[in-house]
């Protein structure tokens, strides 16, 4: 009998084949292994204060830049299924360290600079499956999980991201859950993998997942990042949006995983896409914001990605109507999803200069500002490759990797139904930028922390910022103005109480620019307050323009101006300046206002990097799609509360 | 069913092999009507799943009677249009199908060969990974770093020769004083850690970097001044790391991946050379003109 049995096996062989040719992808890495208990790497404690002044200290902390949110193949619904399949966990990683690698397109891809440190964050909800399907993963092979999700991968060929999205996270209910066992075992392969490539020192690999809520398609998605190598971080399971979509859920579950004595913080981002959510003044359960609440968010979520590849969250130009500059990289036709469209009160509580204004009077009604957060950039991109530069920008899924034409396409893929954006609409952006005495994980993770970081959309302009009662013109030119500035203020995500007799608060602001890139065209300061009747207002003052322009009794300044020549994708540092730095007082300063202040520098105007693509493919570009970029660094803010 | 096992395998497998053939067969005379279309439950339950948008949290078992049919009816709509789409040749001359199907040949030839040969899962050999160490030995060769702090002189604030003159006169005290406060205002760093040339050339330009990178440690020396594209820098080196060639044994895991990782890229390449040299390529003779 066995003679036959092995007969029909080959046949069996022969047809499995066939059928099973589509799933047979490329191992990421992916072997699978017994999961080895991962080592004692990093100490989480902090350390003890040496003896000697000059190692307790650094005088003027470290700029580090890096990117701390990039999706790779384990991104299962939506970067596996769009073609991210080659570029996995340590694939990113290499990238990011300044190796080059092949994109899933094909294209060979290089940074200009590497970044120091990078937090590949994969959505949690189902992380690693597709992958692991596609490699023969035991554990899962010929099981229904793997076949159900066999059939949906089948199925977005044909119907498009949309639809398959969609109906994954509908049905999940009726799709198998995926096993504990199978979810540990690539929960410690993705820690593994950080922990191999964290270099202390050098290059810092933060341990970090998406956590996806969307609440009927609006964006309430978090990132959260661990201070842990992996040997603490795998001890719990990512947390699962598709379980509860509630923030309130997630804070719950990250406090649960600090009582095992991990530390861990959660970043929201794309507020333009949750359809007036993502700072608005009730909770998920219809209850108005209250204290317990307040603090809670305020714990767990101190920095906000305010820009990133899906538009720029700063402020919207219908809530800052004499910002000349607030219209950019603007999304804000609909939901994350997709399925409901943008309305004009849902602004308001979407974007990050208004939650900042809100939250002064959520601090005056509650005894706590629950929007109380520093600013960071980061990618969001779904290719593995964090790439934010115009001339180097390799888009946010595979169908928006550099190839002709790839700036006229609908962005989740061409046989996506409805609406969506284009792709052109995606902005080479953005870049988290943080000052820290070391690069390791519990310095970096500590900076965000204490909120001294900043965002910038994709350039790495240098950004220094501090606040203080007793700062001198002078003191800007000093050549150790930041280790005066850290003595004698705050820097950027400070606080300052109330002083008597203080007249006003002064600023020392100093920006250079990216040494690969061009120079300055202003810096701004915005300052947001509150009045007597609880009503919340901003400004923005120019406080050093470029080319010695002088600002004109009405408050007009000449426009920069653009040296850039669009048809050949170039632009002259002719115009602006390398460097500007200035003292700066607040002439409005009301002792009795509570306000916050933070610092907007612009760039000159570069090519885009659609207009890098049209002239490096000949592509014509449509009239719609902007010819050049203002790229721009927000500080985080300081605060000063009565 | 003695006679079986005496059955010689071959024999068994053709016979086997024979009579499937011809259930498939009868089956495919059926299906060869291409103005049939047949509604299974097979065929039912994927357009059922990729219709799931429109209905939200529902399984096919649970759909009423009314819900069923209409689900039979679109079915029958799209599969009709969709084959007379095919007829009409609509599938051949959209570039968004082709670059679909393209992909997805590309995405299937990756997994071929995967366990079995080169490319394989097998561990790469010892000989294997001392050549492709030989062939890539620059990629892992660490480049040079430089560790040092810098007192800056700022040639647009004080003037050219100012400069040179402040910093040389700052030479002497640098070593005592509080060097942190001396000079001026820096854009960038004053102190860096393992930085590469290309990064400080980017600062300071090419020449200066080079002539700081040609430093050597002296302790607590300050040393220059340096000329740069920005001033003039008092320099001490707080440890220089010449770059180093990598040695086979500490790099065997990055070599076992990079290896791994080259191999399934040839054999990607291979497959797609194989593919396309199985045609034969005219051209127009104008084109050929051109392309000459």
């Amino acid at each position: 009998m066995s003679r036959k049995k092995r007969a029909a096996m080959l046949i069996g062989l022969g047809l499995s084949a066939v059928a099973g040719a589509w799933l047979a992808a490329p191992a990421l890495g992916g072997s699978v292994e017994a999961a080895a208990s991962p080592s004692e790497t990093m100490p989480t404690a902090a350390r003890p204060q040496p003896y000697s002044p000059p190692l307790r200290a650094p005088a003027e902390n470290n700029l580090y830049w890096g990117d701390t949110h990039l999706h790779t193949a384990n991104s299962t619904v939506d970067a596996f299924v769009q073609g991210t399949r080659l570029v996995g966990p340590a694939e990113a990683y290499r990238f990011a360290m300044g190796e080059e690698i092949t994109a899933d397109n094909g294209v060979r891809a290089k940074l200009r600079r590497p970044l120091d440190f990078l937090a590949v964050t994969d959505h949690s909800e189902n992380i690693g499956l597709f992958p692991r399907i596609a490699a023969g993963d035991p554990m899962i092979a010929g099981t229904p999980l793997a076949e159900r999700y066999g059939e949906v991968l089948d199925l977005v060929g044909k119907v498009g991201l949309r639809n398959a999205f969609m109906t994954v996270m509908r049905k999940h209910g009726s799709l198998p859950d995926v096993p504990e066992e199978f979810s540990r075992s690539v929960w410690d392969e993705i820690t593994r993998t950080a922990d191999q490539y964290n270099r202390p020192g050098h290059f810092t690999a933060l341990i970090g997942y998406e956590w996806t809520s969307m609440i009927n398609g609006d964006n309430l998605h978090r990132v959260v990042l661990y201070r842990d190598g992996g040997a603490r971080a795998s001890k719990m399971l990512p947390l699962d949006a598709m379980k509860d979509s509630d923030p309130e859920t997630l804070w719950a579950g990250l406090a649960r995983y600090e009582e095992g004595g991990g530390k861990v913080l959660a970043i929201a981002h794309n507020g333009n896409l949750s359809n007036g959510r993502m700072f608005a003044p009730k909770r998920v359960n219809g209850q108005p914001l209250d204290r317990k609440y307040a603090e809670i968010r305020a714990r767990w979520e101190p920095v906000y990605e305010v820009t990133q590849v899906k538009g720029d969250g700063e402020t919207h130009p219908s809530l800052s109507p004499k910002d000349e500059f607030a219209d950019f990289e603007t999304w804000d036709r609909a939901n994350v999803a997709n399925t409901a469209l943008n309305e004009p009160w849902m602004l308001r509580y979407e974007y990050a200069r208004q939650a900042l204004r809100d939250g002064l009077g959520f601090e005056r009604s509650l005894g706590v500002n629950p929007f109380k957060f520093g600013m960071i950039g980061s990618t969001d991109i779904h290719t593995g490759l964090s790439t934010t530069a115009e001339d180097n920008f390799f888009g946010k899924f595979r169908g928006s990797s550099p190839e002709p034409g790839r700036f006229m396409r609908k962005m989740a893929g061409e046989f996506e139904e409805g609406q969506s954006e284009m792709n052109w609409e995606l902005g080479a952006s953005g870049l988290a930028a943080v000052w820290a005495p070391e690069n390791t994980r519990e310095a970096i993770f500590d900076a965000f922390r204490r909120r001294e970081v900043y965002a910038t959309s994709g350039s790495r302009i240098r950004l220094r910022f501090f606040g203080g009662w007793n700062f001198e013109r002078d003191d800007i030119e000093r050549a150790d103005y930041a280790r005066y500035g850290y003595s004698h203020g705050v820097p950027m995500g400070g606080d300052m109480p109330r002083r008597e007799g203080a007249k006003s608060p002064s600023f020392l602001v100093h920006a250079a620019r990216d040494p690969d890139s061009a120079n300055l065209d202003r810096v701004q300061v915005v300052k947001g307050w509150l009045d007597s009747a609880g009503k919340s207002h901003e400004r923005v003052y120019n406080v050093a323009l470029a080319d010695g322009r002088p600002i004109g009794p009405d408050g007009a300044i000449k426009p920069i101006g653009s040296s850039v020549d669009v048809s050949a994708a170039s632009y002259r540092n002719s115009i602006g300046d390398p460097e500007l730095a200035t003292w700066w007082s607040d002439p409005d300063f009301d002792a009795a206002q509570p306000s916050f202040y933070y610092v907007r520098v612009l760039e000159i105007p570069t090519p885009r990097w659609t207009t890098h693509d049209s002239v490096w493919f000949r592509a014509p570009l449509p009239s719609d799609v902007p010819r050049t970029v203002q790229d721009r660094a927000y500080s985080s803010p300081i605060w000063y509360r009565p | 069913m003695k006679w079986l096992g005496r059955a010689d395998p071959l024999v068994l497998f053709l016979v086997v092999g024979l009579t499937l053939y011809l259930i498939l067969d009868a089956l495919g005379l059926a299906r060869g009507d291409d103005r049939l279309i047949a509604v299974d439950d097979a065929a039912l339950s994927a357009f059922f799943a990729s219709e799931g948008g429109q209905m939200p949290g529902r399984t096919l078992d649970a759909l009423k009677l009314e819900e069923r049919r209409k689900l039979v009816e679109d079915y029958v709509r799209e599969e009709a249009l969709y084959r007379e789409a095919r007829a009409l040749g609509l599938d051949r001359d959209d570039s968004a199908i082709r670059r679909r199907l393209v992909q997805s040949l590309r995405f299937s030839l990756q997994g071929e060969g995967e366990g079995e040969g080169e490319g394989g899962a097998a561990e790469p050999s010892e000989a294997d990974l001392r050549t492709f160490f030989a062939a890539n030995r620059d990629r892992y060769t660490e480049s040079a770093k430089l560790s040092f702090s810098h007192i800056y002189f700022d040639k647009a604030l004080r003037g050219s020769g100012a400069a040179r003159d402040a910093a040389r006169q700052a030479l002497a005290l640098a070593g005592k004083g509080d060097w942190l406060a001396m000079g001026d205002r820096y854009p960038y760093q004053r102190s860096q850690v393992e930085l590469r040339e290309d990064a400080l050339a980017s600062e300071l330009g090419e020449e200066a970097a080079r002539r700081i990178f040609a430093m050597a440690a002296q302790g607590e020396r300050w040393q220059g001044p340096v000329e740069s594209e920005l001033g003039f820098h008092l320099i001490r080196i707080d440890r220089s790391t010449a770059g180093s060639e990598p040695v086979f044994a500490q790099i065997r895991g990055e070599l076992v991946a990079g290896l791994e990782r080259e191999r399934r890229e040839k054999q990607l390449q291979r497959a797609v050379d194989g593919i396309v040299e199985g045609y034969r390529v005219e051209m127009s003779p104008e084109l050929e003109k051109q392309l000459r």
